[in-house]
């Protein structure tokens, strides 16, 4: 290890920000694990990041690198077998791991709203979609049913939904992938939150679809002034949206930074590899380079490095202690050889 | 992206496509309309009776003046409209025991000279009484048991499916013969048996619905806007829960009026003179060999109305799941 670093394992944070104004929400040493048949997996172990106001954390990193969890942490949206273990969850001056359930839920949807990855399977497919806004217009207003009503066509003529009036009766199966995820994002909205959180919302999407709600996303927080937590296996898609940008892998946070940090100076080997992942014009799918080797599902805390066995640039050393995440280059990495 | 259809009208479209399902519906609108206006088919007293320049509605009203008197009599003047079963499904026509179907008596008659007709479409109110009654109990018994046990989970569920396990457990069939002689057999007794014993089958569905629906985005979409849980079982859950159930039901109406038959069959359901299926095809035994008509019209009725019910059990299914969201559509 190198010795002229201070090891921090508790905030995740560069120092320049934590002295400027105050993030919206904070997220500090959260753990959480799941509970199968005899073992343990340990999905998040210790994962901080701040979210400041206004702006658009970018969180990158492979299927099953436990950004979902995290996510549905915030809003303790975890089900059985699944168990927050540890951490604090800090909005507004308060921890949302030891709030009271029903404070929670008055939280839900008013304050921090989250939109799905698959649109297809996020409404429910028995009502129409004009009944599923105007339920959470009510849900959340207790407004009645003509006032909400007027306020859910207004919200889906501002996420893009031509003809507003008659998509209102529409049944979810007689919208395409992109209309329902404008759909979630007029219902998630409705409230008007203070944090949306998006998890992967346009991975089920068309490049030309994912574009166009990137932009919808990316306009409607300007205009709202909101906090954005956009979840992603794509690094591509925070290049433009993100202000901040947390790289994830097995359950810790591996790099984090602002855009243009991370952008001109990766240092961890897996943010590298995640860079040389994305798509470039002219290159098929087929000859897309991936890191080689899979996300490890750990049901033991992990003796070093979690990247070691799939590394480019491992050493032994690598696999002696836990790496901490230090400020490196000014922005923190989890890496003794970066 | 063409239309306007909610879920349920699409699942109805594509039930109609199949022609087995449409038949079954068929036949069980029939047995339905049968039912419903079996006083009206099957009646001693005519519809219209017209005397002395006066016109009377005997089906219709009770006139002091034709108390026990019999319409059909040549003694009666005047002119009568008849229902097409000029009987009702408990008077004895002495003159014709165990006669084969003719003019008169368009099924045959039994051995105490009951109408067979009369007595087959009362029978048609039993089956179907019993079988929607009973269904309707053990149906929302079933969701409310598997709802608890499939949206909770953890040991509400545990403690839930070994008491399933354990009702299931029992030979049905058998459980419900031992409580009829017990609580003594009739129409009621046999609903509400087969009410309380039945509704394992549906729990074990809607349990299994729940835990698979519970964990879909749009539960977790609900839960993420603050909705409550009693909110997210009786807008989301539920209904999407309900289409098995409904296919479920059609085919537990078809066992259960299987059942029913096989317990006046045996002496145990409906008791005389209210005539059902099941005691019809009983009585027959002793005439067998000659009486054909007795066997074979409760016999191919009973046979009919389970396998119409089948059809549009099947019929359900089909429709449900092609279109189903879980699939890619
Ligand atoms: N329902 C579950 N049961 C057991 N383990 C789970 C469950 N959900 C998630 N996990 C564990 O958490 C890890 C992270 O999952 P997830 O947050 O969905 O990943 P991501 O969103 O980054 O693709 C998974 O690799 C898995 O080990
Ligand atoms: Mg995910």
């Amino acid at each position: 290890m190198s010795g002229n670093h201070t090891p921090s394992t508790q905030a995740a944070v560069p120092p320049e920000r934590g002295k400027a104004e105050s993030p919206i929400l904070s997220v500090r040493n959260l753990r959480i694990e799941f509970e199968s048949t005899g073992a343990t997996v340990f999905a998040v172990r210790g994962v901080s990041f701040d979210l400041r106001k206004g702006k658009t954390l970018g969180m990158v990193g492979e299927s099953g690198c436990g950004k979902s969890v995290t996510a549905y942490s915030v809003l303790r949206l975890i089900q059985p077998p699944g168990k927050i273990t540890g951490g604090e969850i800090n909005y507004r001056g308060a921890d949302i791991l030891r709030m009271n359930p029903e404070d929670v839920r008055a939280i839900r949807g008013r304050e921090i709203a989250m939109i799905f990855q698959e649109p297809m399977i996020s409404l429910n497919p028995v009502f129409t979609i004009g009944f599923q806004i105007s339920e959470a217009v009510m849900l959340r207003h207790g407004k009645d049913k003509k006032e909400s009503r007027g306020i859910a066509v207004e919200m889906l003529t501002r996420v893009g939904i031509p003809d507003a009036e008659k998509r209102y009766r529409s049944y979810p199966h007689e919208l395409s992938g992109g209309m329902r995820q404008r759909v979630m994002i007029a219902i998630a909205l409705a409230a008007s939150p203070s944090i949306l959180i998006a998890d992967e919302p346009t991975t089920a999407l068309d490049v030309t679809i994912q574009a166009q709600i990137l932009d919808l996303l990316m306009n409607i927080q300007r205009e709202r002034d909101m906090s954005m937590l956009l979840i992603t296996h794509d690094l591509g898609i925070v290049a433009n949206t993100a202000d901040d940008i947390a790289i994830m892998y097995a359950g810790e946070i591996v790099e984090s930074g602002t855009v243009s940090q991370i952008f001109n100076a990766p240092m961890h080997p897996y943010t590298i590899g995640l860079f040389e992942a994305i798509p470039r014009i002219g290159e098929s799918a087929r000859r897309l380079r991936t890191i080689p080797g899979m996300v490890p599902s750990l049901t033991s805390e992990p003796q070093g490095c979690v990247f070691y066995p799939r590394c480019f640039r491992r050493a032994d050393e690598c696999r002696e202690n836990p790496i901490p995440l230090v400020e490196k280059n000014s922005h923190l990495v989890r890496c003794v050889r970066a | 992206m063409s239309g306007r259809q909610g879920y349920w009208q699409s699942v109805w479209r594509e039930f109609k496509k199949n022609r087995l399902a449409r038949a079954g519906l068929w036949v069980v609108l029939f047995l339905f309309l049968i039912a419903f206006m079996a006083p009206l088919i099957a009646n001693n007293r005519p519809y219209i009776y017209v005397t002395d320049e006066k016109v009377f509605f005997p089906l219709f009203f009770e006139y002091p003046e034709f108390k026990d008197i019999d319409f059909r009599s040549e003694r009666v003047p005047g002119f009568k409209l008849f229902p097409p079963v000029p009987y009702s499904y408990s008077e004895y026509d002495l003159d014709s025991i165990v006669s084969p179907p003719s003019l008169r008596h368009l099924m045959g008659t039994d051995e105490q000279g009951r109408d067979l007709a009369a007595r087959m479409i009362y029978g048609a109110r039993v089956s179907i009484l019993v079988g929607f009654i009973a269904v309707f109990m053990y149906v929302l018994i079933g969701i409310i048991i598997g709802a608890l046990a499939g949206y909770y989970g953890g040991w509400i569920d545990m403690l839930i499916s070994r008491f399933i396990e354990i009702v299931i457990c029992f030979p049905t069939f058998f459980l419900i013969l031992t409580i009829l002689a017990l609580v003594g057999p009739s129409l009621t007794s046999v609903m509400v048996v087969i009410g309380l014993t039945g509704w394992t089958g549906i729990a074990r569905i809607v349990r299994g619905e729940f835990f698979k629906i519970r964990e879909m985005e749009f539960v977790q979409a609900s839960r993420a806007l603050g909705a409550r849980d009693s909110h997210i079982i009786i807008r989301h859950v539920l209904p999407n829960a309900l289409a098995p159930v409904l296919v479920s039901a059609t085919f537990g109406i078809a066992s259960t009026i299987l059942i029913e038959s096989s317990l006046s069959f045996l002496g145990f359901g409906v008791q005389p003179p209210t005539p059902s299926w099941g005691d019809i095809l009983s009585q027959s035994r002793d005439f067998m060999d000659f009486a054909w008509w007795l066997t074979l019209i409760p016999g191919f009725a009973i046979f009919i109305t389970i396998t119409a019910y089948n059809l549009v059990g099947e019929g359900f299914q089909d429709a449900i799941n092609p279109r189903s969201f879980r699939g890619n559509t």
